[in-house]
């Protein structure tokens, strides 16, 4: 079932997928140290040195350097603590589902590693209540650990975009509202109970439990010198076989698409880095690799691993004034700039898909953009500022046509609204 | 040289009363919503002064002067060990203009609620009450900002 044994997939893959099994069933801890081996004991310099090499990066979404956020949390010497952060709100992402609902014991060994590292008594994983293949699956992979269970404890939550926020989930583990909080001081200095608590994402835990076991070097092998290892992608849209796949860094986009199936009728855009990303053209995207520096000379971000193929039969225009109404919606509402920033730019894309755009409208909405980014307490005015600004240069054409009355007004592609989760039939696992 | 203070907003707490902009416009220009735009953080020297009037000015303390060199330990106004933003105990907000006159009306309010005037007793925002100096005073410019009479601001040194 893996890549490798249906022919071109790379040597060394699945790595994260390895002992994925067929159907909807956990990876039982025996066979998980089947798998991957026992896991070894580190001292924390060790791991934290071990982690450095391997230029291992956060894959939540903020592409922090996973060294240096334990390094941060470790230095300061302190009583600390570890969250899981499996909450995974971007609607077209499952990867983190697929972790911790299949694979959790992989997710719970980086996790358990890390807090040895930090030097954390508890380990929190925290996840969307409604995420219950995953909870189950967690509750009994916790179970199965024996003593290590006294320190690993399940908090779900209600969920909503922006619950998934570093400070929004410390926030909500400390009694408040799943909703960013002004900071200084980050959670790495004061988070959960005033601790120095290191927030990780669920892969990014699940590549630290490999790097562990079998080193820098041999992260190092697949990927490039600039993005070492391998990334698990959420490939979804016009492709033949959606799902989440686990691929190097330096893939070739075709390559990427060509995982999934191919594409099920020619392309015209790719969304990518979820709502939290931007468009790029078909024909620039497949001209480029799976890396940062391609992706970001087209103004991209690979961010939580999201790719959503748009085919040239749907919209654009009305897909991306669907995705910026629901991310106005989904604002916390705390910060003036924001709520009502994103309300009025919503209004105007929506206003532009309807065809009614006045010729000034794109003007204010870049006005609107450039003055309401970086003046939120979190980051999700400037990331839906960044994806409007991708739609009106991707899909110039598309609000002519508009203004001028022609649309072909496809049905809806793009998911909204909560992840729908693993149990989803049609979709596969590689 | 030590770096220069810097002006930022606590987005959260803001409620675009807009008196930093009305006390600083060199600094600090308002959006089409009526929120602060920092759109010159850096201090110069001539406008400290003002700048720390602005930042005692805000009704809601979302109004920072930071050192640029330790933005957590060292603002304006000073508070210790907080978290997370909270609403300063500004009791007649919004204000009214009314006879009889504010201070009669906040004595009373107090001592109803067997409060000292010395020290607000704060239950609001924790489960445990403390007690914590408060300091009154009359702010014109909110007066004028609420097109009142007269604006007293009770504000906690501490919460």
């Amino acid at each position: 079932m893996s890549p490798a044994a249906r022919g071109g997939g790379h040597a060394g893959l699945p790595r994260l997928l390895a002992g994925l099994r067929p159907g909807l069933e956990a990876l039982s801890f025996a066979d998980h140290l089947a798998t991957h081996g026992p896991l070894p004991s580190l001292e924390a310099g060790d791991l934290i040195a071990a982690v450095d090499r391997s230029g291992l990066r956060g894959r939540g979404g903020a592409d922090f350097p996973t060294a240096r956020k334990l390094e941060a949390v470790a230095s300061r010497r302190r009583v600390s603590a570890v969250v899981v952060n499996g909450t995974e709100t971007e609607p077209a992402s499952e990867k983190d589902a697929l972790l911790l609902s299949r694979l959790p014991h992989l997710v719970l060994d980086g996790a358990l590693l890390a807090a040895s590292a930090v030097r954390a008594p508890e380990v929190i994983i925290h996840l969307r209540e409604s995420a219950t293949q995953a909870l189950g699956a967690l509750e009994q992979a916790v179970a199965e650990r024996g003593r290590e269970a006294a320190r690993v404890r399940l908090v779900p939550g209600p969920g909503g975009y922006v619950s998934g926020e570093e400070s929004a989930v410390i926030h909500q583990l400390s009694g408040g509202a799943p909703l960013p909080v002004f900071v200084p001081p980050r959670p790495f200095e004061r988070g959960y109970r005033g601790r120095p608590t290191l927030v990780q994402n669920a892969e990014t835990l699940a590549q630290l439990a490999l790097i562990a076991r079998f080193g820098p070097h041999w992260f190092r092998e697949l990927g490039t010198d600039a993005d070492p290892g391998t990334a698990l992608v959420t490939i979804s849209g016009e492709v033949a076989a959606p799902g989440v796949y686990e691929l190097a860094f330096g893939t070739p986009m075709q390559d990427l698409i060509a995982a999934a199936g191919g594409s099920t009728e020619p392309l015209q855009a790719l969304l990518v880095g979820g709502y939290f990303g931007t468009w790029v053209r078909a024909s620039e995207a497949m001209a480029l690799r799976l890396a940062r520096e391609d992706l970001r000379s087209v103004g991209c971000s690979l961010g939580s691993g999201v790719v959503i193929a748009l085919g040239r039969s749907a919209c654009g225009l009305h897909e991306s004034a669907r995705v910026i109404e629901y991310l106005a919606q989904q604002s916390a509402g705390q910060c003036g700039p924001c709520v009502f920033g994103l309300r009025a730019i919503a209004d105007a894309v929506g206003t532009l898909a309807a065809g009614r755009g006045r010729r000034d409208d794109v003007r204010r909405i870049e006005v609107w953009a450039t003055d309401i980014r970086g003046r939120g307490a979190c980051h999700h005015p400037d990331g839906a500022v960044r994806f409007v600004q991708s739609a009106l240069a991707v899909f110039e054409g598309e609000i002519e046509r508009h203004r001028g009355g022609g649309c072909r007004g496809a049905p809806a592609r793009l998911p909204i609204g909560e992840p729908v989760g693993v149990a989803v039939a049609g979709k596969r696992w590689r | 040289m030590s770096p220069r203070p810097r002006l930022r907003v606590n987005p959260i707490a803001c409620e675009a009363h807009g008196l930093c902009a009305e006390l600083l416009p060199e600094l600090i220009r308002l959006d089409d919503w009526g929120y602060p735009m920092i759109v010159h953080p850096e201090v110069p020297d001539d406008l400290v002064g003002l700048a720390r009037r602005a930042v005692d000015v805000c009704p809601t303390l979302a109004l920072l002067l930071e050192r640029g060199d330790n933005a957590a330990g060292h603002r304006w106004p000073r508070r210790p060990g907080l978290r997370s933003p909270r609403r300063p105990f500004t009791m007649f907000s919004p204000f009214r203009p009314c006879k009889p006159p504010i201070g009669e009306l906040l004595c009373r309010y107090f001592t109803d609620r067997k409060i000292s005037m010395r020290h607000v007793h704060l239950n609001i925002f924790t489960s445990r009450a403390t007690t914590v100096p408060a300091a009154t005073f009359a702010c014109p410019e909110i007066a004028g900002a609420m097109g009142l009479d007269t604006a007293l601001v009770v504000r906690c040194a501490r919460w």
